[in-house]
């Protein structure tokens, strides 16, 4: 029952699939009236230059099919975690489109079908829109994104960490947190009375399915243990609205509800943790289940109307309500566990050896998350060539998460057995967050050619985390009983910022954008977001000729936060944050059997946080240094098409993304001042060649290669997961309604 | 919790129900007498003779190929519709009535909209489609802000020609030239995301590093996340089930909430970790050693938080540099407030 529920969304996507499908070709099949003479002297009005004569409709599209071989060298986890192509059969794309010759048919004017990643690609969707004016509009979409994630340098202490004190050979092949997972989405939206200027009804509706194996790190009793997981959840989203205008007013209301529930879980049978010294821990047996449910009921409404031709005014309001429940269940069964209880087992004799018969934990909890959102929007047209916007936002939110905790250990040490149980701990983990923002901007329209914008932006947020409760992370004490802590904290910060730009077109081929935006705050939530800061974008287009166009970006951020956290003034104690970018691309396209194409773009990445952290320490206490990480990326492409022959074209292209990283940095944890320096120095490249042969009017054959390489320094991995995949294919692309 | 649950959707259906019935009202009473609405630019009363309005069977004389082109368009399909009825459409509804023009063949007599600014053209368009939800924060979008209007983007007429040639941004083959697409619909003038990439050029390197979100390979569409026509969310992003961050719609599984939420994922937003479009640093981090990205605000404890990671179990060596090794629920977890399980 589970899987044919799993099989909705395929279902419903072929089935309106089909239906439209048919209806279009029974539509089509219908023998034309004899045009009348009146009509016969109308000009015709069917679509451009292109579209295969289908009675009622013209229909144009393609569809290329064929196979596609594979051959990688070096790290295939790594190749399937960037790529996934496999060998195989593969629908590269498609695309469907019929149109009523008048523009409107009885059953639909327009039908549009557009897939591609099918077969062997690892991300396949495909969009169905199909609509007639007077009464309907459809949309559809489905993707299927099978998502592989196996990594040595992500997650794997198993292979870096150094083995002197594990009895265990390292691990290659796999980092703790490898995924192997299908993700299924689909959006199926239907618009009634799409074109009416009253009202449209509007339902939809979006299933989502999760599954598929995964490992996760369980990081407990003594040792480290790699678990497969048995991934598995859904969702379903419902809505309802409608869009329409009432009186001045046009208004839209959305009423959704989404019901979701993870039945994900882990049995495994005897499992040794990362350390293999039979002395520390170990399962013989070991499961957990979770599962959860929640549901998120939202509405939104918006409405907007323009006075006198001269204000324009938007206002929204969203609140969701998510809820979710869950059951916790755990259990287990090995030897050399550390329950981590304080005071127990009771000694003598020593805590380990042991043997656990049984242990067990039983969490259950409820969270609600309340989530209101209104904006208003207005706009001043002052004059034809001055406007004054304002947006007001506040948001507020607050999170209530409620557990209660037991569990029970059976422990036998010898020929003794001791047990222990608690129960009814509870905990309540609250966080509040309140927020307020206003932008105050103005534009002035010089000419059509000269135009500046400049604005200012305050912004008000107060978060407050409150816990109170026991410790889950604890497992207990014996004696003393475990014991209640509550904590509170608030924070608030005020944001200042500033912005500006303008666009200038001093000559017909030649376009400039600029735009800045300076913010500062007196105190930060997290030191990683944007508070003090000052962002610049460049940009420009030069067009020459309708043959050849240049384009260039240059957009730096400086991002200096404030070195004061929740009321303490500490000194130097910031995050500098700074990057550059550099982007340039060249189109020529000299005739119409050549195009060309190329660009480079250049990511300088500077990141210095004084951070706090425990180096080969044995102790609590805290080393203070810089983390740095840099990035040096440089990335260069170049493509092109040639018309060899009339009916041979080629196309061809390289592209390289190379980081220089830290280059010749090194870090050192224990010096003074002690660093902590990351990057990814690596080269990415992809050429690919493909030659096109039009056999046919309806038909090309079409014979490619693509080929991969990555090369990661030394510095990201003892071992290096470098890989090279060469992927020759051949295909037949097939038209309808192609031109001559 | 039923109870609530039922009132709302009474509520809803009751709403709809009545918008039906209103509007079933409405076109009874239209049925008694045309309506006239002085409003919008296309709204203005049919009287071809008197106020200057010829129809726009009359452009087709000159301009076949636009008007061929027009003829697939939502805009050419107004004139069809009763709640249209009485009103201009076609192409005099965007440059005005056009007897002067077709009379004596003057370019002046028509409006014409070559010499005016991008904010000038949209303005015309927003004349009907500012109240649509997707656009009614126009004017207070990034792209209006920076004088990029409805047209650099959309063909009104949906001319075909030149369609999804190769660019710089995303190499689109001859063959694919050859074959419709979104634009076609929406009357873009190139797809996705070959259209956004023209301008956002920076953002193309990053689609070619080894960890990606899947757009140039056609499995997500830009305006999938972003609302190109503005929007109240920072970098014009949409929102997901109500009042949740984009990127929730597809990663639900961080959705929550979690008896134990890691804060920032809410309040600051995926962002504040992830480089969404691409990264050469797995999970798409800002950082490619996570250990650096977690003590950037775990160090210095303030409060319930930013717990700084103390001790011999948090040395900075290679075995506990991925806090994520262990703290393996990071967006939030139900049963462990330091995210173990």
């Amino acid at each position: 029952m589970k899987s044919n529920i799993q099989k909705v969304p395929p279902l419903l996507a072929g089935l309106a699939l089909t239906v439209m499908l048919f209806a279009g070709v029974v539509s089509a099949q219908t023998p034309s009236p004899s045009p009348s003479p009146q009509k016969a002297t109308e000009t015709p009005t069917t679509s451009a230059n292109t579209g295969e004569d289908a009675g009622d409709y013209t229909v144009t599209g393609t569809i290329e099919m064929g196979y596609r071989g594979l051959r990688v060298g070096g790290d295939v986890n790594k190749y399937r975690s960037d790529l996934n192509y496999k060998a195989g059969p593969r629908l590269f794309d498609s695309t469907f489109l019929m149109q009523a010759k008048d523009g409107k048919s009885s059953v639909f004017d327009n039908l549009l079908v557009t897939s591609t990643g099918w077969g062997a690609d690892p991300n396949g969707q495909v969009r169905l829109s199909a609509e007639n004016a007077k009464w309907y509009r459809f949309d559809a979409s489905y993707r299927r994104l099978k998502y592989f994630r196996f990594l040595n340098n992500f997650a794997n202490p198993n292979w870096i960490f150094s083995p002197a004190t594990f009895s265990v050979t390292p691990n290659p092949i796999t980092g703790e947190h490898g995924y192997n997972t299908l993700t299924k989405l689909g959006d199926f939206d239907l618009t009634i009375l799409p074109k009416n200027e009253k009202i449209k009804i509007n339902v939809g509706f979006s299933p989502e399915r999760y599954g598929g194996p995964a490992f996760t790190n369980y990081h407990f009793g003594g040792n480290e243990f790699n678990f497969l997981s048995q991934q598995k959840s859904r969702a379903n989203d419902f809505r309802v609205g409608a869009d329409g205008k009432l009186g001045p007013i046009d208004f839209s209301v959305l009423q959704g509800f989404r019901l979701f529930r993870d039945d994900s879980f882990i049995s495994l049978g005897p499992t040794r943790g990362i350390n293999l010294n039979p002395a520390v821990a170990s399962f013989t047996s070991y499961n957990r289940q979770e599962p959860a449910r929640g549901e998120v009921d939202y509405t939104r409404l918006s409405a907007h109307t323009t006075l006198a031709k001269k204000l324009d005014i938007t206002a929204r309001l969203v609140h969701s309500d998510a809820t979710s429940s869950f059951i916790y269940d755990e259990t287990f069964a090995g030897s050399n566990i550390n329950p981590r209880i304080t005071g127990w087992p009771p000694t003598p004799p020593a805590a380990t050896p042991n043997t656990v018969n049984l242990g067990q934990f039983d969490i259950s909890g409820r969270t609600k998350r309340p989530n209101t959102l209104f904006d208003l929007g207005a706009t001043l047209m002052a004059t034809d060539k001055f406007r004054l916007s304002n947006t007001f936002r506040v948001e507020t939110f607050e999170i209530t998460g409620t557990g209660l905790f037991s569990d029970f250990f059976s422990i036998t040490r010898g020929t003794r057995t001791d047990t222990f149980s608690s129960g009814n701990l509870d905990v309540t983990k609250i966080t509040k967050y309140r927020k307020y923002q206003d932008t105050i901007e103005g534009d002035y329209q010089f000419s059509s050619r000269y135009s500046v914008h400049f604005g200012y932006r305050y912004g008000n947020r107060h978060i407050e985390e409150f816990f109170n409760g026991f410790n889950f992370g604890s497992n207990g004490s014996f004696s003393p009983p475990p014991a209640r802590t509550t904590e509170e904290s608030v924070e608030d910060n005020h944001t200042h910022a500033f912005l500006g730009g303008f666009k200038a077109r001093p000559a017909n081929n030649l376009t400039i954008y600029f735009d800045a935006e300076h913010g500062t705050a007196d105190n930060v939530f997290t030191r990683i977001g944007n508070y003090n800061y000052t962002n610049i974008r460049a940009k420009t287009r030069y067009t020459p000729s309708r043959k050849l166009s240049f384009n260039a970006a240059l957009i730096t951020k400086n991002n200096a936060n404030p070195s004061e956290i929740a009321g303490s003034s500490l000194q130097n104690f910031g995050v500098d944050f700074k990057s550059r970018i550099f982007s340039s691309t060249l189109d020529w396209t000299p005739n119409s059997r050549m195009a060309l194409t190329g660009g480079y773009t250049y990511n300088w990445v500077n990141s210095d946080s004084v951070i706090d952290f425990s180096y080969l320490s044995t102790t609590n206490s805290a080393l203070r240094g810089n983390a740095l990480y840099f990035m040096r990326n440089h990335f260069v492409f170049l493509e092109s098409t040639t018309q060899l022959h009339p009916r041979v074209s080629l196309f061809a292209a390289y592209r390289i993304n190379k980081d220089n990283g830290q280059g010749d940095r090194l870090q050192n944890p224990t010096g003074s001042p002690a660093t902590l320096i990351s990057s990814y120095p690596m080269s990415y490249q992809s050429p690919e060649a493909r030659l096109a042969f039009r056999i046919h009017r309806r038909l090309d054959w079409n014979v490619g290669y693509q080929y991969y390489n990555y090369s990661e320094s030394s510095l990201i991995s003892v071992r290096p997961q470098n890989y090279h995949a060469h992927l020759p294919y051949t295909s037949l692309r097939v038209y309808f309604g192609r031109r001559e | 919790m039923r109870l609530t649950k039922a009132i709302k959707t009474l509520f809803v259906c009751g709403s709809v129900l009545g918008l039906v019935m209103w509007f079933a009202s409405t076109r009874s009473s239209q049925a008694v007498g045309a309506r006239q609405d002085p409003k919008a630019v296309a709204v203005a009363p049919v009287a071809p003779d008197k106020t200057g309005y010829i129809g726009s069977d009359a452009c087709k004389d000159c301009h076949e190929d636009l008007s061929r082109n027009y003829a697939h368009t939502s805009h050419a399909k107004l004139t069809e519709l009763g709640s249209w009825k009485n009103r201009v459409t076609g192409c005099e509804s965007c440059h005005g009535p056009g007897k002067a023009h077709a009379a004596e063949g003057d370019p002046a007599k028509i409006i014409s909209f070559k010499n005016k600014s991008s904010k000038e053209i949209s303005e015309t368009c927003l004349g009907c489609h500012a109240g649509k939800e997707e656009h009614n924060n126009f004017r207070r979008g990034e792209h209006w802000r920076n004088d990029i209007g409805c047209t650099d983007c959309h063909s009104p007429h949906q001319s075909v020609d030149g369609k999804n040639l190769a660019s710089s941004n995303v190499f689109v083959s001859k063959a694919n030239a050859e074959k419709p697409g979104f634009s076609t619909l929406k009357m873009l003038k190139v797809s996705e995301p070959q259209l956004c990439l023209s301008c956002h050029t920076e953002i193309k390197h990053q689609f070619n590093l080894p960890f990606h979100h899947k757009v140039l390979e056609g499995a997500l569409r830009c305006s999938d996340c972003h609302n190109p026509h503005g929007g109240f969310e920072l970098k014009q992003t949409r929102l997901a089930t109500g009042a949740d961050a984009a990127c929730i719609k597809c990663h639900a599984d961080k959705q929550g909430p979690f008896v134990f939420e890691h804060a920032p994922v809410k309040t600051e937003g995926c962002v504040a970790c992830h480089t969404p479009h691409g990264s050469s640093n797995p999970r798409l981090l800002k950082y490619s050693a996570v250990n650096q990205l977690c003590l950037t605000c775990h160090s210095q404890d303030h409060g319930v938080g930013a717990v700084e990671p103390v001790g011999p179990t948090h040395n900075q060596n290679a075995q506990y540099a991925n806090c994520t090794a262990c703290h393996v629920k990071i967006h939030g977890s139900r049963s462990s407030p330091v995210f173990f399980r």
